[in-house]
């Protein structure tokens, strides 16, 4: 009796022991160990399997891919697809171009090397299983946005994303879900791991020859935000849900990492009551022909500056409160609405879409009072519903309406093409705010994608890429090299891989 | 004897009673439990271990299998557009309620209660 007795005794203590292990340490060893299954971790775990090379990945989401999964195609500039259209923009035109557009506060030496390696990265992707279609984002950009096409039912990025999983899994790399990375292991000026914690409270320590960072940046953290880039956190609003907050850049400036150029990639956008996010109504914040104000009711910018979404997202972002509003009349509404519209969003609503719910979404705003989305039969009115001056919302309409009769907007110089009079029907305002595809800037780094510390020295066996680095793009995002970002993600991943190899066989 | 008496109360409680307990709360585990899976048959030996989607698909099918089953809804969380073997668990995650991923992007998703099997 007593020893069926201490048995359940020693029983219970080991069930007390199992149920309430929290903080257990598991430990790891490999060569490389990837903070981050997006992109950059994808493209570096493949070209690190491939070499050999044994790959962990750790990821704190529980699928992998990030931002990745919804960006749609990557920039390239001499690529087999502009070859096929006898497309003639060369690499050395398109280098000078991306540095005067970034004023030079880019690195001159890295943006070199990923123009002129940017038509390689696309056969390495294609030769994983990923098929492009190269086209013109809006008419202001060249002809470098190599959109991603479709695998099985996996669209825009996530077919890459999943090609180079699927590739990476075939290669025995090996992914700790659901695993956020908090402290690279750092000792006698070399990184030589990471930490991590599971879901499940349990410590993850894995020992690796190198580490490589790819976390996607830090959209997601309003704190990083505010404390990080000259933006409000609170006014300009992540996209998208990601859980992006700044790990990696975090991690490598704890142990003394230099940081450079963190901002955001803008673009417009709304949101509010009735309003659907990408749906009808949201798609006619990306169109060219509206007229936009600002609080005062007065006239900004040229409103075709809405087909280059980074310098759209300035121009609203840099009015009084963050907001602006798009005005557009029946006729504008009718023509998004039957002949498709003239500028997309991107390409998860393609120009030329006919927007057909445009009517119901219109009346549920109205129906639920939407902050974001206003009608009037008058201009008069329309100022009193958006709270803006009628006579400056007057003196703007009245000119805009001239410009459009006139062919000559001399207040902007808005091109002709695109200014048509708004004076069909009901007037509509829709309420045009500042929102972030992701941030841009962090951990400095050389050619090699080694991280740098304060004095430009590389961080032996610690690399990284994607919008997790600095150096890549001045105050805007580059959309005139349109993909530049899951262009240099990849290809960025890439090197780090190659460069943490050649680091694991020569110490160097 | 008194701390004997504790000792084996208590390991009941452990060895039953919290899991069972939690069971009744949270019905999908109870699902489980009452179709004979136990904690290790999907846990392993170490009950603080992470669930593989491997587990999960070991007994209910691949993923393309379980896109049949959920075809009638409008998003069909089984065949993502955009991620390939999503966690099980960040929807099914067994000993709370069953979650719909999707909705943190989609807004709410709802099925009609006629295809759950838990009544």
């Amino acid at each position: 009796m007593k020893a069926t007795l201490n048995n359940v005794f020693a029983l219970g203590i080991l069930a007390l022991a199992c149920q309430t292990a929290y903080g257990k340490t598991i430990e790891y060893t490999t060569d490389i160990a990837v903070v981050g299954g997006g992109s950059v971790g994808l493209a570096a775990a493949v070209t690190g399997a491939e070499a050999g090379a044994k790959v962990i990945v750790v990821e704190k989401n529980p699928y992998l891919g990030g931002s990745s999964n919804f960006a749609e195609g990557l920039f390239a500039v001499e690529s087999d697809y502009q070859r096929a259209k006898s497309y003639g923009l060369t690499r050395d035109q398109a280098y000078e171009h991306i540095m005067e557009y970034s004023h030079f506060k880019n690195d001159g030496a890295i943006e070199r090397e990923f123009v002129d390696e940017s038509a390689d990265n696309l056969r390495w992707l294609n030769k994983h299983g990923v098929d492009f279609e190269v086209v013109q984002i809006s008419p202001k950009e060249p002809e470098t946005w190599h959109l991603i096409k479709n695998r099985e039912h996996f669209v825009h990025g996530a077919a890459l994303v999943t090609a180079l999983q699927e590739h990476a899994e075939k290669d025995g790399v090996q992914f700790l879900m659901r695993t956020p990375a908090n402290t690279l292991i750092y000792e006698n000026g070399k990184v030589t791991g990471v930490k991590a914690k599971d879901h499940k409270g349990n410590d993850i320590v894995i020992h690796a020859k190198a580490v490589i960072i790819g976390t996607g940046g830090f959209g997601n953290s309003p704190e990083k935000i505010d404390k990080w880039t000259h933006f409000d956190g609170k006014d300009f609003k992540p996209t998208l849900p990601l859980n992006k907050t700044g790990d990696g850049i975090e991690m490598g400036r704890e142990i003394g990492a230099a940081h450079e150029g963190e901002t955001l990639m803008l673009h417009p956008g709304t949101d509010g009551k009735g309003i659907i996010p990408l749906g009808n109504i949201y798609t006619m914040t990306w169109q060219p022909a509206n007229m936009w104000v600002n609080a005062h009711g007065n006239r900004f910018v040229d409103e075709t500056v809405a087909f280059s979404f980074a310098h759209a997202g300035n121009a609203i972002g840099r009015q009084k409160g963050h907001y602006a509003w798009a005005i557009f009349d029946d006729a504008e509404l009718q023509h998004a609405k039957n002949d498709g519209v003239d500028n997309g969003v991107g390409v998860l609503v393609p120009v030329m879409t006919k927007l057909k719910n445009i009517d119901t979404e219109i009346k549920n705003a109205l129906a639920a009072k939407s902050e974001s989305f206003k009608s009037a039969s008058s201009i008069e009115q329309l100022a009193k519903a958006i709270d803006v001056p009628v006579a400056n919302l007057k003196h703007a309409y009245d000119s805009y309406n001239l410009a459009a009769t006139t062919h000559y907007d001399e207040a902007f110089n808005k091109d002709r093409m695109w200014t048509r009079p708004l004076n069909h029907g009901h007037l509509y305002a829709v309420k045009l705010m500042p929102y972030h595809f992701t941030s841009v800037g962090g951990l400095r780094i050389n050619t090699q994608m080694s991280v740098v510390n304060t004095d430009d020295n590389p961080i032996k066996g610690l690399y990284a890429g994607g919008n997790d680095v600095g150096g890549i793009y001045s105050d805007t995002y580059t959309l005139w090299a349109s993909g530049h970002a899951f262009g240099f993600a990849t290809y960025s991943g890439r090197k780090a891989a190659q460069n943490a190899l050649e680091y694991i066989k020569t110490g160097k | 004897m008194k701390l004997i008496t504790i000792a084996f109360s208590m390991s009941l409680l452990i060895l039953s009673g919290s899991s069972i307990a939690q069971a009744q709360e949270f019905q999908w585990q109870a699902y489980h439990l009452k179709n004979g899976v136990k904690c290790q048959n999907c846990h392993g030996a170490d009950t603080q271990a992470a669930v593989k989607n491997s587990s999960c698909l070991a007994c209910h099918g691949s993923y393309n299998e379980l896109a049949q089953k959920t075809k009638d809804m409008q998003q069909n969380p089984h065949m993502s557009p955009h991620f390939e073997n999503l966690e099980c668990s960040s929807c099914h995650s067994s000993h709370t309620q069953l979650t719909n991923f999707c909705q943190n992007c989609h807004g709410p998703i709802v099925r009609d209660a006629k295809f759950s099997k838990i009544k």
